[in-house]
């Protein structure tokens, strides 16, 4: 190996020297990462056969491992809310752009027949369904509907679907072509001047003519059906599918290929260079006309532009069912293998004419426009042409990279072959004869001095144009003689990247600082200075470091860096960077970096231009310079092996991310039913809420964010989740919100809601509360009727007492003392002074006074409190009897029987009174030789029997007999006062029985007076 | 010598306590000119022995079991308006003073009087005058005219001094609740009353209601 030095004055390159360069760089070609850095760049491309592709696409495939029924995919519709409505042979799907949902015999009834063939959502909404032997069905609002025979279908064979400008819908059928008449199904053709047709295509002219094709190709218009020839035997021109584009040519393709009707023209031309059976047509929005055909791909035509497009590079099958455009202007075809995706993006490839192995390694954007695409040849772009090119003399040698100084010269970094001026006249060779450090160049850069240092693989190269070579090398303090990146910086200082560390050249001195001795183990393969001044190295392996203000500050994929791998960093206008890398090209906002430095929370999000849905490698250059740039549009450029990758910057803003959509919302892990609300019950811990975008491109960009109104007080970032979960939420309304946005467009937001309610523990609930409350206030308001029932009763009690106490006064003491008066007023009446006094009277007058006296005891001992034994009623009664009998002489026998029990003091008073009286009233008036009380007390009341054997009386005659008997009245009043019974029996001779029943129970005005 | 004794004066009495009759009886039968010529327990009795006797004054006790003296007054009355009745009772209620005099009574003698004043209520009301003592006559005075009750409020007053709630007044005399609570307001109006209590007390008191 040459060790090239500055001081190498040889302008001979040795042979053996070349030859083993040569070696070197096969080797290195082959082993060194550095050159060949293979990275899968995920695009899929179209190959355009004779000019760049109209436009980028991205390529995803679903097939049955992808959650497709079955592989065949022949029909797709959109509905109102975005989803996407794929017709299988093995059900119908709904597809949120991630997920389906199958809908199939199995799960819907009204699907009689899985194979479905057509489909068509009309202006209401509904969801139309042919299928292949099942009829129609048609899906609105949730629910299916079958129509059949009852419906006027003849025919299950449902082959095209349309609803025309006055909203008609019609049905072509394999036997018929009919269409709606109300909710019936009506044929149009099997009359006597239509016979029976069969129907694969309809569609609607600009003049709202219906185009049917099938057996035949008709045009009905204002009633009436037109017939058109196509060339070629009937066996050739059984019609598949029509289409109207919108220079209102109308294309009809056949079982044998596609036919036109330009405007104005009388008959169908045929198309050349297309034959077999053109099965779909479809014009994009671009104004592509898309074709797609049985076993033959895809033609695609626009304008005079005419592309093939065949399996396996984008078609998963040549056989092409279905194409259709979404809103959101991704193409789906439907086709026997699968369906696929294809997605426009602002990243294309531009394939490189005769290039068949693009081994691009550098690309330079020239002033004028022009890029120099370098690899194995030279490629000029220019006004979206590229072309080979050649430096004149220059047509054998191996080019790395391509500069153009100040004064307009070209210089042209070789691969071994040193650096070739360029300008106008003869080339200026400069190897290593001339003092250049080593011939493999690998970047170049103009001083602002205008000198040129160039960078190698084995040391860096200072070119004045008086002077010659300055060389450094690492004795002369260069990091590494691996140079990967150069720069200088508005101070004027170059800034190296090696392969192991950063060096700093300071007006020809290399310099130590903070960047250089953190770097110094760094591969560092892009420079970058932003407009403040920082610089940005890119690592081969460490990220990202940024310099500024002395202070190094480093981003990896801990910071959300895409990959640690980086080859490039370019800025465009915006200010976005672009950063690739081995996993591709990301775009970061420098300012969303700068956030990330100032807070290390923080995550950048960069946008990935990489995501892979078909794995074909695509392998981005770096570590020769420049391995990016950006054109005089704006335009980001970056070298790679299908050819440059060109990044769009006038991308056609994507529409906002159609819809998110609440899919499952789980409570404690169960899945429940939600209608724009969900209710959990008590006690339930855990919601889980599965929402979704509804987007048909790629989701991969698609960030959420919720938010709980009631429970969060700030939205949630949810990145990119698809699940928000919460546990134990107190009760009461929430309002669930999720809204998605894609990184690449943040301002535009969809959004989602969704009402929660948790119910709370019954008594928690309000109705529960105001129960108590309701209750409470029942209890207080019992509490006072309570109260104001005692005061009523006590009243009453007080009432009856005074009654009573009246009653006891007019019947003692008053009656009595009104009696002992009219005797002393008789005695004194009939008296004379001296004579005797009249004894009989002065005797009555003693037993009344006694008696009264006796009975106004009792009446006052009525109205003390008494202890309960004293209420008793036994002991009580003995007492009197015992009294009684000594007073009268009359013996007076008491018995007392069963379980004594306490009545009441009022009900134990009156029976006193009563025993008393009936006892009086038997020693008194009967003369008896003997009285007997017995009192019984039984379960239910207490009885007092008084018998004697005295003379006894009519007890018939008791009203009129007062003289004897006046006290009896008396004594029923009182066992009516207490709820008793009161029985006499007495007849001359036989003595008399008086008896007497109490209830046990007393009355509660009776009690009432008792407590009170 | 055999003078024509003057015809003594035949009084009637009718009180339900015998000892009471015993005492009444001695005074009068301690009178020359007056005695006693039969005693009745009852209204009814009263009715059939002042048929029996022709009494010239009858003493009559206004509370009686059964028929009231003031009913049993009415009632001879009927077919003897002439008769003379002395009330001799334990009530001075100005109530039952006016229905007694209303009734026909021309004497009203209050229990425990002393005995001159029943003889001078005999002999006066025999003589065709009017017997009231002041305390009776004062209590006639205090009398308010409109105080006269409709014979459903009397039943309603009597009911209530009973201790009937509004409830039983109501069940015992076949009407209304609400019937009975108006009833009871104008009982209360009438007498003059504040409550209920007081109703019966001053019912009590006037003799509007005996117990």
């Amino acid at each position: 190996m040459i060790k090239p030095n500055r001081f190498n004055p040889g302008g001979i390159r040795p042979l053996a020297v070349h030859a083993l360069s040569c070696a070197w760089r096969n080797l290195i070609q082959r082993y060194y990462p550095a050159l060949f850095l293979a990275a899968i760049f995920c695009f899929s491309l179209l190959v355009p056969a004779l000019a760049e592709f109209p436009s980028g696409f991205k390529r995803k495939l679903w097939q049955t491992q992808d959650g497709l029924p079955e592989q065949t995919v022949q029909a797709f519709a959109q509905s109102a809310d975005h989803y996407l409505w794929v017709g299988t042979t093995g059900g119908l799907l709904r597809f949120d752009g991630a997920r389906f949902t199958l809908f199939d015999h199995e799960n819907t009834p009204e699907i009689k027949e899985n194979s479905v063939f057509a489909l068509l959502v009309s202006r209401d909404g509904s969801l139309w369904i042919g299928t292949e032997g099942g009829g129609l069905v048609r899906y609105k609002e949730g629910k299916f509907h079958a129509y059949g025979q009852k419906d006027g279908l003849g025919d299950g064979f449902v082959r095209a679907l349309l609803e025309d400008r006055g909203g008609t819908i019609w049905v072509g059928t394999d036997n018929g072509l009919l269409r709606f008449t109300g909710d019936r199904l009506q044929r149009v053709d099997g009359t006597a001047d239509r016979p029976a047709i069969a129907v694969h295509a309809m569609a609607e002219d600009h003049l709202g003519g219906l185009w049917v094709g099938g057996s035949q190709l008709l045009r009905l218009y204002q009633g009436s059906f037109v017939e058109y020839a196509l060339q070629g035997g009937n066996s050739e021109n059984r019609v598949k599918s029509i289409l109207e584009t919108s220079d209102h040519t109308v294309w009809v393709g056949t079982v044998s290929g596609l036919h036109k009707l330009s405007p104005g023209a009388r008959s169908f031309q045929p198309v050349r260079d297309i034959s077999g059976t053109v099965r779909a047509l479809r014009q994009t929005s671009d104004g592509t006309l898309w074709i797609g055909m049985i076993g033959q791909g895809m033609r695609t035509i626009n304008g005079t532009a005419f592309t093939v497009i065949k399996s396996p590079d984008v078609l998963p099958s040549n056989t092409v069912l279905n194409i259709f455009e979404d809103d959101e202007r991704n193409l789906w075809i439907g086709t026997q293998a699968g369906m696929l995706r294809l997605s426009s993006t602002p990243v294309r490839i531009v394939s490189l004419p005769q290039a068949s192995d693009s081994d691009f390694g550098t690309i330079y954007a020239d002033r004028d426009g022009t890029l120099w695409v370098v690899s194995t040849d030279v490629f000029r772009i220019r006004d979206g042409i590229a072309a080979r090119y050649n430096f004149s003399g220059l047509e054998h040698v191996p080019v790395r990279n391509v500069f153009r100084d100040r004064a307009g010269a070209m210089w042209i970094g070789t691969d071994g072959e040193g650096i070739v001026r360029m300008n106008g006249g003869n080339p200026l060779w400069l190897t290593t004869r001339n003092g250049l450090v080593n011939n493999f160049v690998r970047a170049t850069l103009q001083d602002r001095d205008g000198s040129m240092w160039i960078a190698t693989d084995e040391g860096l190269s200072h070119w004045m144009p008086q002077h010659g070579f300055t060389n450094y090398l690492m004795p002369q303090g260069l990091a590494y003689f691996s140079l990967r990146a150069l720069l200088q910086d508005r101070n004027g200082d170059l800034w190296i990247g090696t392969d192991r560390g950063l060096s700093r050249l300071h007006n020809g001195v290399f310099m130590k600082d903070t960047a250089t001795e953190q770097l110094s183990q760094t591969k560092i393969w892009s420079i970058h200075e932003d407009e403040k001044g920082g610089l940005w190295f890119g690592t081969r392996n460490e990220g990202i470091y940024r310099w500024r203000n002395d202070t190094l500050t480093h981003f990896t994929t801990e910071q959300g860096l895409a990959s640690n791998s980086i080859y490039q960093i370019i800025e465009d206008a915006r200010n976005e960077f672009w950063i690739s890398g081995p996993n591709g090209i990301s775009q970061l906002s420098r300012q969303e970096l700068d956030r990330a430095a100032d807070n290390p929370h923080l995550r950048v999000a960069p946008t990935l231009y990489s995501v892979s849905d078909e794995m074909e490698g695509t392998q981005i250059y770096g570590g020769r310079q420049p391995s990016g740039c950006v054109d005089h549009r704006g335009d980001v450029w970056f070298p790679s092996s299908r050819g440059p990758i060109h990044i769009l910057q006038d991308i056609v803003p994507l529409p906002a991310v159609s819809q998110v959509a609440i899919n499952q919302v789980l409570v404690d892990g169960r899945p429940v039913s939600q209608d724009r609300a969900v209710v959990i019950g008590p006690g339930n811990g855990r919601l889980d809420i599965q929402y979704a975008p509804i987007l048909l491109r790629s989701q991969d960009g698609v960030r959420f964010r919720y938010r709980l109104d009631g429970f969060d007080a700030d939205w949630i970032d949810a990145s990119t989740r698809h699940i928000a979960s919460y546990t134990n939420l107190p009760p009461g309304n929430y309002t669930f919100h999720v809204s998605a946005y894609e990184i690449n467009h943040p301002q535009a937001i969809s959004a989602a809601a969704l009402t929660v309610t948790q119910k709370p523990h019954f008594y928690r609930t309000s109705w529960f509360v105001a129960l108590c409350v309701l209750l409470a206030t029942a209890l207080v308001f019992a509490i006072y009727r309570l109260r104001v029932w005692q005061l009523k009763m006590r009243f009453e009690a007080v009432l009856e007492e005074r009654t009573r106490l009246a009653r006891e006064m007019h019947d003692t003491v008053i009656q009595g003392c009104a009696s002992a008066s009219a005797l002393l007023e008789a005695i004194a009446s009939v008296s004379q002074p001296g004579s005797p006094l009249p004894q009989e009277l002065i005797e009555h007058a003693r037993a009344q006074v006694r008696a009264t006296i006796d009975e106004a005891r009792h009446a006052v001992w009525n109205l003390r409190r008494e202890s309960p034994s004293e209420n008793l009623l036994g002991p009580a009664l003995r007492r009197m009897a015992e009294q009684i009998g000594k007073e009268s002489g009359i013996p007076i026998v008491c018995e007392i029987s069963g379980k004594p029990f306490v009545l009441n003091q009022f009900a134990t008073h009156e029976l006193l009174m009563m025993a008393r009286e009936a006892v009086y009233n038997a020693v008194l008036h009967a003369k008896p030789e003997q009285v007997t009380m017995n009192v019984c007390f039984g379960r239910k009341e207490v009885t007092l029997e008084i018998r004697d054997n005295g003379s006894g009386f009519d007890a018939s005659i008791i009203h009129s007999d007062r003289e004897h008997h006046y006290g009896l009245t008396g004594m029923q009043e009182r066992v009516q006062s207490v709820g008793g019974r009161f029985h006499l029996q007495s007849a001359p001779g036989k003595g008399t029985d008086v008896r007497i029943h109490i209830p046990r129970r007393v009355s509660a005005a009776q009690n009432a007076m008792m407590n009170a | 010598m055999s003078m024509e004794p003057p015809e003594k004066i035949k009084v009637l009495i009718v009180d339900d306590h015998p000892i009471m009759r015993v005492g009444i009886a001695a005074i009068i039968n301690a009178r020359a000119e007056m005695t006693v010529a039969a005693q009745a327990g009852t209204g009814e009795e009263a009715i059939e022995l002042y048929e029996k006797h022709r009494p010239d004054i009858t003493l009559m006790d206004l509370r009686l079991p059964g028929m009231s003296g003031v009913e049993a007054i009415r009632a001879i009355r009927t077919d003897h308006p002439d008769t003379c009745f002395v009330v001799l009772t334990t009530y001075e209620g100005d109530e039952d003073i006016y229905q007694a005099l209303e009734a026909g009574a021309r004497g009203y003698i209050i229990k425990g009087m002393p005995h001159d004043a029943l003889i001078d209520a005999l002999r006066s009301v025999h003589a065709g005058g009017r017997f009231l003592p002041s305390t009776v006559s004062r209590a006639l005075a205090s009398r308010t005219p409109d105080s006269d009750l409709s014979v459903r409020e009397r039943e309603v007053l009597r009911l209530l001094a009973h201790g009937e709630s509004n409830k039983g007044i109501a069940a015992r005399l076949g009407i209304t609740e609400a019937t009975v609570k108006c009833h009871v307001s104008v009982i209360l109006m009438r007498l003059q009353v504040g409550d209920r209590t007081h109703a019966v007390v001053a019912a009590l008191q006037r003799g509007l209601v005996h117990l």
